[in-house]
């Protein structure tokens, strides 16, 4: 009864579906036995898991009051029957009970983990895209998800489906106001079937004050492709845990990571690459730029299953380090299972800023702090070219210009 | 051997347990320890350090990572911690398992070393070597004794610097080896000596060579260098089937330490060993590290460059073969002063559902600025039940370096197979060529005579590789 009286403490609509309550009640069982993961592993070795935990010092006040993406879909996607709903709506309409009850949580479930849970129990925003078969939209779809000043938690759910040979942008924007603390627990989960596209962008905008927990699970079947862009840029600590399972003959990932930190910010990515069949291939390409006393870790893990022959496994993470107290870690696991492999490699770099490129630039007349904002903007820009879609290249470029401009 | 120490002898030739002028009983206690501190006469710091790393190694828990299902199969309580055989060893040549000699026949190895690979005897012939070997060193003023000896004679500088590099804290096998530690090599050079010739743990082999809990301690003092080979290719028959060294090296100022390692132990040993060396003021050290055999290793020599323009470089190969072997070996480079560098050359090989592991850490602490490091691991894997894993880690905490890091994993290619099968080898004879080739910037360092065993080895080991 204890746990239930708990979860009556958050506030959830009472209009849910039965089933789903009581989904939410075994997860939060699950939430409070599954115990805080193990920092030897090194998913956890540069963040506290109790950071993103929620208790008393992290945030007490939780607001009935929802939070609302804010999206629009235009009339050429609605009348192709794209399908941009909260996720809530999705579960009260029954005209989406079957595509909700076959996908819903069926990524988290495969990687028992505590944040997943404690998301699964109290999410409360969030939306549901779904793309039919054949159905292809050229014109990106932007999801903006606006803190509110009131609550100092949330919990966002995202369910994101694309039926066989369907293809979409969708960037997802996220970003709180400023000095307002809160503690956010996102998960995604991402279905590609087959022979669908999806670019997918991640852009991270929080206040200084936010400690944020991304927990993103893909699953892409036979010919289906994901562009998974992550631009983080806000937020006190951050982490992201991206996982994609390569599941298709033929299947593909292709990850653009752009980090920017300043400050004491501190960020954790990981990601993790399963080659589950043959002929898949993934790429992933991880920048990092860090000033003052700011922090980044990324933590790779690259698998290729004794399945997965003839598959092609890239990854690169560059570092670039601005101030002699900002701090770089990264590990990029490779655990290869067959010989048959295309191609596998990976690297690392982590430098600091050409003091002969500074003094370049500025005896061309530029300011110390704009060279060095050149100098990024040029770290980050072969990154940011490989971007298929030339909006979302300018979006990011201006949101770090942004970002530099108050350095 | 002096310390058999499993009861269980894979090859057939067991010793009868009479042989044995002293043998603990199984498990661990403080009475062993005692007895084996007591045995060796030794001064009562040492007793006092054996007792302390017990207590240490009692309370350690095991590694939570690496092949954690492997480590946790070792039964510390059926292990004899200490064996002193008697002078004489009879075991018996015949009784040698084929495959061994004919290892031995492929490997060119001399008659009196076969012997003595195989434990047949426990003394290599070497002595008219070894004398004339000892005569140029006392001249030089080096000393080269076995642990036990150095510290019986040369008792202040042992004490000075044993275990000052790597404390029975560290882990809970270097816990358990300050416990039980028998045997290793003792190693001094005065300054501005230059030791010309490597030394081999085989000029000085006696009872007490290569044991189970082994403990080196090298010291090179300023401006003086020196080049130390353990093992060999050729395989080491042991029973034990838990071997946990420890090697110390100090390399201080313009000093300069190569240490050269190719183990080769039978696929039933556990190779569990902390490596670490301390390079100081423009001191360079360099670790050599070829690993052919054992059940499961792990082993990641390490660096701690703590003084101004020191260097240190790992170069390290692996072949896992069988999917009865897991090689879990690496680097670790710590640079704790500015203007230090770093190269670590990782190769591994993998075949017939072996499992080569690469795991190392690079970190650069707070104030050790224009560091430059370069790691590189490659991996050649030779059939698809082979594994191949990386485990990279950098920690930077400084902004004034330069740090790479690359991985590869490749398979033989086809187009390089029917490049040299054009040319008329045959495709056994091409595969080779294309492994020597991957081999080469470890197998080029090695001393010639080395290099010829280990390419002989990985002949043998590429035999019936094809298909």
């Amino acid at each position: 009864m204890k746990t239930k009286e708990k979860k009556k403490s958050f506030e959830l609509p009472s209009d849910e579906p039965k089933w789903l309550f009581e989904k939410r009640l075994s997860a939060l069982i699950s939430y409070e036995k599954e115990p805080l993961p193990n920092r030897v592993s090194h998913l956890w070795k540069y963040s506290d898991p109790s950071w993103f935990e929620f208790n008393s010092n992290n945030g007490s006040i939780v607001s009935s009051e929802k939070l609302k993406p804010v999206f629009a879909l235009d009339n050429e996607a609605t009348e192709k029957g794209v399908v941009l709903i909260e996720l809530s709506d999705a579960f009260r309409n029954e005209k989406y009970n079957d595509l909700i009850l076959k996908y819903f949580s069926q990524l988290t479930a495969k990687c028992p983990n505590k944040f997943a849970y404690f998301n699964e129990a109290i999410w409360s925003s969030g939306y549901f895209l779904y793309v039919p078969k054949n159905v292809k939209i050229e014109k990106p779809i932007t999801v903006r998800l606006l803190f509110n000043q009131l609550s100092s938690l949330e919990a966002v759910r995202i369910l994101i489906l694309l039926e066989e040979g369907s293809s979409l942008n969708l960037i997802d924007e996220m970003s709180s106001p400023e000095d307002s603390k809160r503690l956010l627990n996102t998960v995604t989960e991402i279905f590609l079937e087959k022979e669908s596209r999806l670019s997918y962008a991640n852009l991270q905008l929080h206040s200084k004050q936010t400690i944020s927990h991304l927990f993103q699970r893909a699953e892409i079947k036979n010919n289906a492709e994901l562009t998974n862009v992550i631009v983080a840029l806000g937020g006190k600590i951050s982490k992201a845990d991206l996982g994609t399972d390569l599941c298709g003959t033929h299947a593909g990932v292709t990850t653009y990571g752009i980090v920017l930190g300043d400050g004491v910010q501190k960020f954790d990515h990981h990601t993790t690459l399963e080659h589950n069949a043959p002929y898949t291939k993934s790429d992933l390409n991880f920048r990092v730029a860090l000033k003052d006393t700011s922090r980044s870790a990324y933590t790779g893990n690259l698998k290729i299953s004794h399945e997965a022959v003839k598959s092609d496994a890239h990854q690169e993470n560059r570092n670039l380090l601005l101030s002699s107290d900002a701090k770089a870690e990264s590990i990029p696991e490779l655990e290869i299972l067959t010989n048959d492999v295309t191609r596998c490699n990976h690297g690392v770099t982590v430098g600091q800023i050409d003091k002969d490129q500074v003094f370049y630039l500025m005896s061309r007349g530029l300011s110390q702090k704009e060279a060095e904002q050149v100098i990024i903007e040029g770290f980050v820009e072969p990154t940011i070219s490989r971007i298929p879609e030339e909006s979302l290249r300018e979006d990011i470029m201006l949101k770090i210009k942004n970002k530099l401009g108050v350095l | 051997m002096a310390l058999e120490l499993n009861n269980e002898y894979q090859y057939g030739f067991h010793d009868s347990e009479e042989n044995y002028a002293f043998k603990s009983g199984r498990g661990l206690t403080k009475e062993i320890v005692l007895s084996i501190s007591k045995m060796k006469n030794e001064p009562q710091w040492m007793t006092e350090f054996r007792l302390k790393s017990l207590e240490i190694f009692y309370k350690k828990p095991m590694p939570k990572w690496g092949n954690t299902q492997l480590i946790s199969e070792i039964d510390f309580e059926n292990i004899f911690y200490y064996v002193k055989s008697s002078e004489k060893q009879e075991k018996n040549w015949e009784d040698v398992p084929k495959e061994i000699k004919n290892t031995f026949d492929r490997l060119g190895i001399p008659e009196a070393e076969r012997k003595f690979l195989a434990g047949v005897s426990a003394q290599y012939e070497s002595e008219v070597v070894y004398h004339s070997l000892r005569e140029d060193l006392k001249k030089l003023g080096v000393l080269f004794l076995d642990m036990d000896s150095g510290l019986r004679e040369h008792p202040e500088i042992v004490k000075k610097y044993f275990s000052t590099i790597i404390p029975p804290e560290d882990n809970k096998f270097a816990a358990l080896n300050s416990a039980v530690w028998s045997g290793g090599s003792f190693i001094y050079v005065p300054p501005n000596t230059k030791v010309e010739i490597p030394l081999q743990a085989y000029f000085r082999i006696n009872t007490e060579n290569m044991g189970q809990f082994e403990r080196t301690l090298i010291i090179a003092d300023e401006g003086s260098s020196v080049h130390y080979i353990e093992g060999c290719t050729a395989p080491t028959y042991s029973s034990d089937s838990l071997h946990s060294a420890v090697v110390e090296l100090i390399a201080l100022k313009n000093a300069k330490i190569r240490y050269t390692t190719i183990q080769n132990w039978s696929k039933n040993v556990y190779n569990l060993v902390t490596k670490r060396a301390v390079a100081h003021e423009g001191a360079v050290v360099e670790w050599l590290d070829g690993n052919m055999g054992s059940k499961l290793t792990m082993k990641y020599p390490s660096i701690y460059l703590v003084g101004e323009k020191a260097h240190g470089e790992v170069v390290s190969v692996a072949l896992a073969s069988g999917s009865d072997q897991h090689q879990d070996a690496g680097a670790k480079i710590i640079h704790a002063a500015p203007n230090t560098t770093s190269v670590i050359i990782s190769k591994s090989i993998s075949r017939n559902g072996g499992r080569a592991s690469y795991r190392g850490l690079l970190k650069v602490l707070k104030g050790a600025a224009n560091v430059k490091s370069s790691v590189k691991c490659d991996a050649l894997m030779l059939d698809e039940k082979s594994r191949s894993d990386t485990y990279p880690t950098m920690e930077i905490d400084e902004q004034g370096v330069q740090i790479e890091h690359e991985a590869t994993v490749s398979k033989i290619e086809d187009e390089k197979l029917f490049y040299l099968m054009s040319r008329g080898l045959s495709e056994e004879q091409a595969k080779l060529m294309i492994v020597n080739g991957f081999m080469e910037p470890f197998v080029k360092e090695l001393p010639m005579e080395y290099a010829v065993e280990l390419n002989r080895l990985i002949e043998l080991e590429m035999e019936g590789a094809v298909g």
